[in-house]
């Protein structure tokens, strides 16, 4: 009688199991629900360091969706990063976007991806939501099958972040699908890619160790390497002298010399002095050591332009090396820089520098839609056919961008000028 | 007795089973599917380790390890967002205090932007005011800026309007640029007009790059659309025509200009295609000859120049139709320009057939112009494009005269 009576029971412990399933699984998704109608809320909402639980880092299960609530959701995290003030330096956002991608599946990640990569011809900023987004889709998925993700980016443009990422997480795995000989054709550049940012990675952590497996790589990519090692480990003495010995041994002088650049470059960064002091006791041909050394000037005058450009003038230059054109242009595409720079080259002493200087100003200024500097630059050149030719010149860069503002400048010239714009060159 | 003592044991029992069966259905919820797959299986048996890490390592010791790349962890704000706030300002100087001494740190910029977030989320005042310098290095400063904007986007985010009279009110002006910029990214369709009350001294200005902020949005840009279509007379609806297409135009030329045709008035549509002739030459070329724009000048040849350096054969193939027209039209000018940047072009890429081909066509084209108005031949040469000076004195053009 007993046992029948706990038979009876079976039933409804059963049913009981049953219900408890169904309503613990149905609340789980109306709470998914309810907290994408909040985050959908919280939109333009203010917050704070304390906002959300976006840095608890638990990990979220990957959800099922219907079709509807994927379109649903990607349209969430779309609208999420496009209302954000920055979405690639809001931090708080990206946790919050990357918690809700770990929920998605490898197809859905996948799937996103291709409706966020750029067209051919689409050129984007690195500021762009869309592709902040995208890289932290590819983020989610690199993390999840970063092989995949790797094949699938090739010739997309953002498979580099994916490589280093692995590298760094895994290196074991990633090292394993790197020796696979299997790979399609087409990956043979990523390949390449991610031998060097293997290099790398590993030079940062034990360089003697990286130094050994540079001895295995083809000659292109020792050069690679080297000018990636250049300019990374320029300033860091613990280094230098492996470093300067592989560029020493390098066969070609003139992949040799482009990594010596970076090193230089890099060394003015940090101290003009120290790296022109460091040009004088290599071991180069003369020539070289000029190319480095204006190199060197190049970098100095980012920071302190006349004083840089200065101490070439007082060598009695007559050629401007080109390089420094790149630095006359960091120091006066913009103001104060370009009525700083006016103020300098009026300045310098009166010679064909003088004049080089000028002509660069004059097409940079007037590219650069600063037509009153360019065309008063011009005015003040020495050689009369010169000066009227680059005021040719400007004239007619000005008038199609604005034509009133030119004439009105132009209008104020003394009348043989005027007359002999009006004329051809002889 | 007997009987109650059942019947309460038999209602715990079903309650224990329903409440087991409560847990396993919550539990297993969202695995149904990803468990199918052996990737997730994987990460489901990460998790724990990353949870354990979180409170074993010491976060300026975890950050540490991060900027010596040591780390396996590649996740820079799980990293920088343990760091407590009064150790921030001690972070920041372990970068400055590591790259003095020559190490080189892979992912510097996107650790200081993180940290600069981080600080400004706590004290943002403090975080502005912390900020180095601007470099005078192009692409330092470049850097540099992203840090600004990670200070103010974290400022935006909790106050605006603070964060936008920080900027504003900074001696360095760009701040107050990049304040406005991501100050109107917040904003949507259903606030925007709300928003610009606040600002009455602003208010162009904001709506303007408002607009612009809409070439990557296309259901507020279609919602400030139709509020034109509506509204043709708006208040600043000057601005926004012109922010809109022009920022639209530069991001999707054909949407922008097909949009533009239906209803924005053809001097929008004349200055759409104009912006664009010498960046998207390829498509703003063909739509300024569709609208019958003058041809030549400075954007055009520039223009073409890039065309033909990204796609000589369909540069060449639209221009040889043009050729005769241009010429009969009046300008023989743009039409000579045109064919000395096929000859500098191909002479560039080695291609002996096509050099020699826009060699003959400029000398042919050349001497007829020259036949009839020699004065505006030689007036045209002192500005043309280079090549055309050489193709010029090469024939002795000059000494003809």
């Amino acid at each position: 009688m007993k046992t029948r009576r706990w038979i009876a029971v079976t039933p409804a412990c059963l049913a009981a199991a049953l219900c408890g399933y169904l309503l613990g699984h149905s609340q789980l998704v109306v709470g998914n629900r309810s907290v994408k109608a909040t985050s959908e809320n919280d939109i333009n909402q203010r917050t704070g360091p304390t906002a959300g639980d976006n840095r608890t880092f638990t990990p979220a299960p990957q959800k099922e969706r219907s079709p509807e609530e994927l379109v649903a959701l990607k349209k969430h995290l779309m609208n999420l990063c496009g209302n954000s003030p920055c979405a690639v330096h809001d931090w708080a956002l990206r946790a919050q976007v990357a918690k809700t991608l770990a929920t998605m599946t490898l197809a859905e990640l996948e799937g996103f991806a291709a409706e966020l990569v750029p067209n051919a011809s689409e050129s984007r900023s690195t500021e762009d939501w869309r592709n902040a987004l995208l890289m932290l889709v590819a983020d989610s998925w690199g993390v999840e099958d970063p092989a995949g993700c790797i094949q699938w980016a090739n010739g997309r443009g953002f498979a580099s972040n994916v490589i280093a990422g692995w590298i760094v997480r895994d290196p074991k795995a990633a090292n394993e699908w790197l020796q696979r000989t299997d790979l399609p054709p087409d990956m043979e550049k990523v390949q390449s890619q991610f031998k060097l940012s293997q290099i790398n990675q590993q030079a940062l952590t034990d360089f003697a160790g990286a130094c050994r497996l540079f001895e295995s790589l083809d000659a292109a990519s020792q050069q690679s390497t080297l000018q990636s090692w250049a300019a990374m480990f320029a300033n860091d003495l613990s280094k230098r002298e492996e470093l300067l010995a592989l560029i020493d041994s390098q066969p070609d002088p003139k992949a040799a010399e482009s990594s010596y650049r970076n090193l230089i470059a890099k060394m003015a960064e940090k101290s003009p002095h120290e790296a022109a002091l460091f040009i004088e006791t290599m071991n180069l041909p003369e020539e070289v050591k000029d190319r480095l050394s204006h190199e060197m000037i190049a970098k100095w005058a980012v920071n302190e332009p006349d004083q840089a450009f200065n101490s070439w003038l007082e060598l009695g230059g007559t050629e401007v090396p080109k390089p420094f054109f790149r630095g006359l242009d960091q120091w006066s595409l913009n103001s104060p820089g370009a009525e700083e720079a006016i103020q300098w080259v009026n300045g310098i002493a009166a010679g064909p520098a003088k004049e080089q200087f000028k002509s660069h100003m004059i097409d940079s200024y007037s590219e650069g839609d600063r037509y009153t500097q360019a065309a008063e630059l011009s005015n003040s050149l020495a050689d009369p056919n010169e000066r009227i030719l680059q005021l040719k010149i400007v004239k007619r860069k000005w008038e199609a961008r604005s034509g009133s503002n030119a004439r009105a400048w132009f209008s104020k010239l003394p009348r043989d000028i005027r007359e002999a714009l009006e004329q051809p060159l002889e | 007795m007997g009987n109650f003592r059942f019947q309460w044991l038999a209602v715990l029992l079903i309650a224990a089973c329903g409440a087991a069966g409560y847990a396993v259905g919550n539990a297993h919820s969202g695995a149904v599917k990803t468990n199918a797959t052996p990737e997730v299986a994987r990460r489901k048996s990460d998790r724990p380790v990353q949870r354990e890490r979180r409170t074993e390592l010491d976060p300026m010791e975890n950050f540490s390890g991060l900027l010596a790349g040591a780390n396996r962890e590649t996740d820079i704000w799980k990293v920088v967002s343990r760091i407590p706030p009064e150790r921030i300002q001690e972070a920041i100087r372990q970068v400055a205090e590591l790259e003095k001494q020559g190490a080189y740190l892979a992912r510097k910029n996107e650790i200081l932007s993180a940290l600069y977030f981080l600080w400004a989320e706590n004290d943002p005042k403090a975080a502005l005011a912390g900020l180095p310098p601007e470099p005078r290095d192009s692409l330092d400063s470049y850097h540099w800026r992203g840090l600004a904007m990670s200070v103010l986007t974290a400022w935006i985010r909790m106050d605006p309007e603070a964060a936008f009279s920080a900027g504003k009110a900074h001696a360095n002006k760009d701040f107050y640029y990049m304040g406005r910029d991501l100050l109107v990214q917040t904003w949507t369709p259903e606030n925007v007009f709300q928003n610009l009350e606040r600002h009455p001294e602003h208010r162009k200005e904001l709506i303007g790059w408002y607009c612009v902020s809409l070439a990557t949005k296309s259901e507020a840009r279609d919602a400030m659309l139709n509020r034109l279509k509506e509204n043709p007379f708006m208040e600043d609806a000057d601005t926004v025509n012109f922010a809109l297409f022009r920022a639209w135009g530069y991001e999707d030329f054909d949407a922008a200009v097909a949009s533009a045709k239906q209803f924005y008035p053809p001097t929008g549509l004349k200055r759409i295609i104009e912006d664009n002739l010498a960046m998207q030459a390829s498509k703003a070329l063909p739509c300024a000859v569709e609208i019958d724009l003058p041809p030549g000048g400075p954007k055009w040849e520039k223009g073409y120049a890039e065309w033909l350096g990204t796609n000589g054969a369909e540069a060449r193939g639209w221009f040889r139709n043009l050729e005769t027209t241009w010429e009969l039209d009046g300008h023989a000018d743009a039409a000579a320009a045109f064919l000395a940047l096929d000859y500098a072009n191909a002479a560039q890429l080695n291609l002996a057939a096509e050099q020699a081909d826009a060699a003959d066509r400029f000398h042919r084209l050349v001497d007829r112009w020259q036949t009839r108005n020699p004065l505006a031949v030689r007036k045209w040469l002192d500005t043309a494009p280079a090549a055309a000076r050489e193709l010029f004195n090469a024939k002795g053009g000059r000494d003809e005269d």
